[in-house]
C-alpha cells in the first residue's frame, strides 16, 4: 500500500478549550443583542456551532475572537426564523419576560435603566452596531469588518440608532409630562 | 468625542452584561425524551392550527435568574390537526414508494430500496444488489464493481465513494457526480483487506471536500482524494484513536468513542467532529443517540429515529424526532393515525421540510402507501397520495437475483451471523445455514463463481477466510436451485470440495 501520511500539525487550539473559554463573553454579547436569555443562549450556541464547522479557519485566524464575532453578528442579523414564531409556541411555562418597553417601570436593575429598554426596539443591524461600538468598544473599521460593510455605513447606522434612542427617551419624557 | 447619551449607553450595556448570570455552556440533548402518548390517545387540542405543547428536555436550564426551575419538560408534539399550509405538491426530491423509485416525478425502471439523496443527487440499490446513481443532468447509471458495503454519498451530493471488492481485495475509489464528472483516479488504498475480524471494511463517509474515510476494526484512514498535489492518506489511529466515524453531515462528521466497544450511536453518545486539512481531529458538541440521523441540507436541523426504534423486523415507525442542531425545542413528528413511516424512507426536501413514505398499519390486504411531508419548524405533517405504480409491482419481479448474488447475500448473512438480514429466510434451510456458519467459523467470506451443472441448478464456490486445521486450501461449495422465494434461488446443499 503506497501512500503518504501527513504530519500532524502543531498546537492548534482545541475547539473544546476555545468554546469553554469563549462561552461567557459570547453569552453576554448575545444577550445584549437579543434581549432575552433563551435567544441569547440560542445565538451563542449557534455561533459556537458555526465556529466548530469552520474551526480550521477560526483556529488559524489572526484574531479568532474577531472571526467569531463576525459569525455571531451575521447569525443575529440574518436569523431566518421570525421571532414572533417563537412566541407562538405554547409551553408549560409562562413566557420569559421581555425587556420592559417603558423605562423607569418597577422591576430589576434593567427596568430602571434609561436606554436599555429601548435598544430592543432597534432594528437588528442598528442594535448590532450599538452593541459592537458601545459594549465591545470596537472601532468603526472593526465594526465594518464584523458586519461586512463600509465604515460609512457603520457611521450612518450608528447615527440612526442614536437618533432613535434619543427620540424614544424624548417621547417618553414627553409622555411622562403629559401624564 | 462622546455625548452624554453615548456615555449612558456604554454604561448601561456594561451594567446589563456584568449583571448577567451566565448559564453553563450547553450541549445538545443526549437522551431520549419522555415517552408520550400516541396521537390516537386523548389530547387536549387548542384551536390553533398547530399546537405545540411543552419544551424540549434540555440538559441545561434556561433559568439563570434564580427563579424556580420548571418541571422537566416534554418534547413538543404535533397534534392530530393537519396543517393545511403544508404543501401536497409532488416531491422535489427522489423518493421510493413500494420499491418504485421516482426522480423528478418519473418512475425509474427497476425495484429499489436504500435510497439516499442530497442536493438532487441520488444513490440507491436495486433488489438485484446493483448500485445506481443519478442527479441533475445525469441519467440513472450503474456503479460498476462488487460491494460488501453500500457506496456513500457526500452531504453536498458532490462525491460518491465506495470499496470495490471485485478483485478479491478491497479497493477504495469514488467519483464526482457532476455531469461529465471524473473518477478519483489512482487510489492509494487499492489493497486493503476485505474483512477485518470477520467484518467488512467500509467507507464510513465521504465529506463535502471529497475526503474518503475508511474504517474497519483495525483500519482507520482518511484519503484526501481531492488533494491537488498527491494522494494523501491520514492514519486516524494517530489523529483520532478509538473514534468510530459513523457518517458525514453538512455540519461535520459524526463519531462515537469506540474504546468501550461502541460501533454505533445507539448506546454511546455521539459527537460532531472535524478533521482539518492538516489531519487534526476536533471533537465537537454532543448529539443525542440514534438509530438514524439526518441533518438538513443547510445544517439547521437534525432528524433522528431514536435508538432502538428501527431494529429487527420493524416495518414502520410511528414518529420521528427533529430539533435544531444548535440546540432548542425537540419536535416529535407523528405519522398520521393508522399509518407509519416506512423505515429509512425520510429525506430532507429543504432545510425545514422532510419527505417520507407512509405504510398503512393494522389493516388487512395488500400494503397501502402514501407520502407525507413534515415541517420540522411547525412540528406538523400532512399526508397525500403516492403516485400509482407503472404496472411493475414488487411481486412481478421478485426473484430477479442471480445465483451468485443470492449466494453472496447468504454468505454475507452467515459472516455477520444475521439470518434476519436476508430478504427471505427460505433462501437457505436450517441445516445448510448451520453448516455455513460452521464453515465461516467467525471469519469473513464471499461467494465466488457459479456454473450451470446441466440440470438447471448452479454449482457455486465459496471463499471462507477461515479454514479447518491443516486444510488451508479447502474449497467450499454450494448448490443452488431455482425456487419461488424473494431471490428466485435456494441453497439446496453445501459442502467441502473432495469431502
Amino acid at each position: 500500500m503506497a501512500f503518504t501520511t501527513t504530519k500532524q500539525a502543531q498546537a492548534a487550539p482545541a475547539y473544546e478549550e476555545y468554546a469553554a473559554s469563549a462561552w461567557p463573553a459570547l453569552y453576554r454579547s448575545s444577550y445584549l443583542l437579543t434581549g432575552n436569555h433563551a435567544d441569547a443562549e440560542d445565538l451563542a450556541q449557534q455561533t459556537l456551532l458555526q465556529a466548530f464547522r469552520s474551526w480550521a479557519k477560526v483556529s488559524r485566524a489572526d484574531e479568532p475572537a474577531a472571526y467569531v464575532r463576525r459569525m455571531q453578528t451575521n447569525i443575529f442579523i440574518s436569523q431566518r426564523r421570525p421571532r414572533a414564531r417563537r412566541l407562538e409556541l405554547l409551553t408549560d411555562e409562562p413566557p420569559e419576560p421581555r425587556p420592559a418597553l417603558r423605562a423607569g417601570s418597577a422591576g430589576g436593575p434593567e427596568d430602571r435603566m434609561v436606554l436599555w429598554p429601548h435598544i430592543a426596539s432597534l432594528p437588528p443591524r442598528q442594535r448590532a452596531v450599538v452593541v459592537l461600538r458601545y459594549y465591545e468598544q470596537l472601532s468603526e473599521r472593526e465594526i465594518a469588518d464584523a458586519l461586512g460593510c463600509s465604515t460609512g455605513n457603520v457611521k450612518s447606522t450608528a447615527h440612526r440608532a442614536l437618533n432613535a434612542l434619543r427620540a424614544a427617551i424624548g417621547s417618553e419624557a414627553h409622555q411622562g409630562e403629559e401624564a | 468625542m462622546t455625548t452624554e447619551l453615548e456615555n449612558v449607553l456604554a454604561r448601561e450595556l456594561h451594567e446589563v452584561a456584568d449583571g448577567l448570570r451566565v448559564p453553563p455552556m450547553p450541549g445538545l440533548p443526549a437522551d431520549a425524551p419522555t415517552k408520550r402518548p400516541r396521537p390516537w390517545q386523548p389530547l387536549v387540542v387548542a384551536a390553533a392550527v398547530v399546537l405545540i405543547a411543552g419544551v424540549v428536555a434540555l440538559l441545561f436550564s434556561r433559568q439563570d435568574d434564580g427563579s424556580p426551575q420548571p418541571a422537566p419538560p416534554a418534547p413538543s408534539r404535533a397534534t392530530e390537526s393537519v396543517d393545511t399550509t403544508i404543501s401536497t405538491a409532488m416531491p422535489t426530491v427522489p423518493f421510493v414508494v413500494d420499491r418504485r423509485l421516482y426522480v423528478d416525478g418519473e418512475q425509474v425502471p427497476g425495484e429499489w430500496w436504500g435510497l439516499q439523496s442530497h442536493w438532487g443527487v441520488w444513490l440507491a440499490t436495486r433488489f438485484d444488489g446493483s448500485w445506481w446513481w443519478g442527479g441533475p443532468g445525469v441519467e440513472a447509471q450503474r456503479i460498476e464493481g462488487q460491494f460488501d458495503q453500500p457506496p456513500v454519498l457526500s452531504p453536498n451530493g458532490s462525491y460518491i465513494a465506495y470499496i470495490d471488492v471485485s478483485g478479491g481485495r478491497a479497493s477504495v475509489n469514488g467519483f464526482t457526480t457532476e455531469p461529465g464528472g471524473e473518477g478519483f483516479g489512482l487510489s492509494p488504498l487499492d489493497d486493503l483487506p476485505r474483512y477485518e475480524d470477520g467484518v467488512a471494511i467500509r467507507v464510513s463517509a465521504v465529506t463535502d471536500d471529497g475526503d474518503v474515510i475508511v474504517q474497519g476494526t483495525r483500519t482507520s484512514l482518511v484519503w484526501r482524494a481531492q488533494h491537488p498535489a498527491e494522494p494523501t492518506v491520514i492514519d486516524l489511529a494517530d489523529a483520532a484513536p478509538d473514534q468510530v466515524l459513523l457518517q458525514a453531515t453538512p455540519v461535520g462528521l459524526v463519531v462515537v468513542d469506540g474504546s468501550g466497544g461502541a460501533v454505533d450511536a445507539t448506546d454511546t453518545e455521539p459527537h460532531l467532529a472535524l478533521i482539518d486539512w492538516d489531519g487534526n481531529f476536533s471533537l465537537g458538541p454532543a448529539l443525542p443517540t440514534y438509530d438514524t440521523l439526518d441533518i438538513s441540507p443547510g445544517g439547521g436541523w437534525l432528524l433522528r429515529s431514536p435508538a432502538g426504534t428501527l431494529g429487527g423486523e420493524v416495518t414502520a415507525v410511528g414518529s420521528l424526532r427533529a430539533q435544531p442542531v444548535g440546540g432548542g425545542d425537540e419536535m416529535v413528528l407523528d405519522a398520521p393515525d393508522g399509518w407509519g413511516f416506512v423505515p429509512l424512507s425520510w429525506s430532507w426536501e429543504d432545510d425545514e421540510t422532510v419527505l417520507a413514505t407512509l405504510v398503512g398499519q393494522g389493516r388487512a390486504g395488500p400494503a397501502e402507501f402514501r407520502l407525507v411531508r413534515c415541517r420540522v419548524d411547525l412540528g406538523a405533517c400532512r399526508d397525500f397520495p403516492a403516485p400509482e405504480g407503472a404496472g411493475e409491482t414488487a411481486r412481478d419481479t421478485l426473484g430477479s437475483f442471480t445465483a451468485e448474488a443470492t449466494l453472496d447475500a447468504v454468505v454475507r448473512a452467515v459472516v455477520s451471523d444475521d439470518r434476519a438480514s436476508l430478504l427471505d429466510p427460505a433462501v437457505v434451510a436450517d441445516g445448510e445455514w448451520d453448516q455455513l456458519v460452521a464453515f465461516a467459523a467467525g471469519g469473513g467470506g464471499s461467494a465466488s463463481t457459479c456454473r450451470d451443472n446441466g440440470s438447471g441448478n448452479k454449482d457455486c464456490e465459496i471463499d471462507f477466510d477461515a479454514a479447518p486445521e491443516g486444510a488451508p486450501a479447502t474449497v467450499y461449495y454450494a448448490i443452488l436451485e431455482p425456487a419461488d422465494n424473494a431471490y428466485g434461488w435456494r441453497v439446496s446443499y453445501v459442502g467441502i470440495g473432495g469431502a
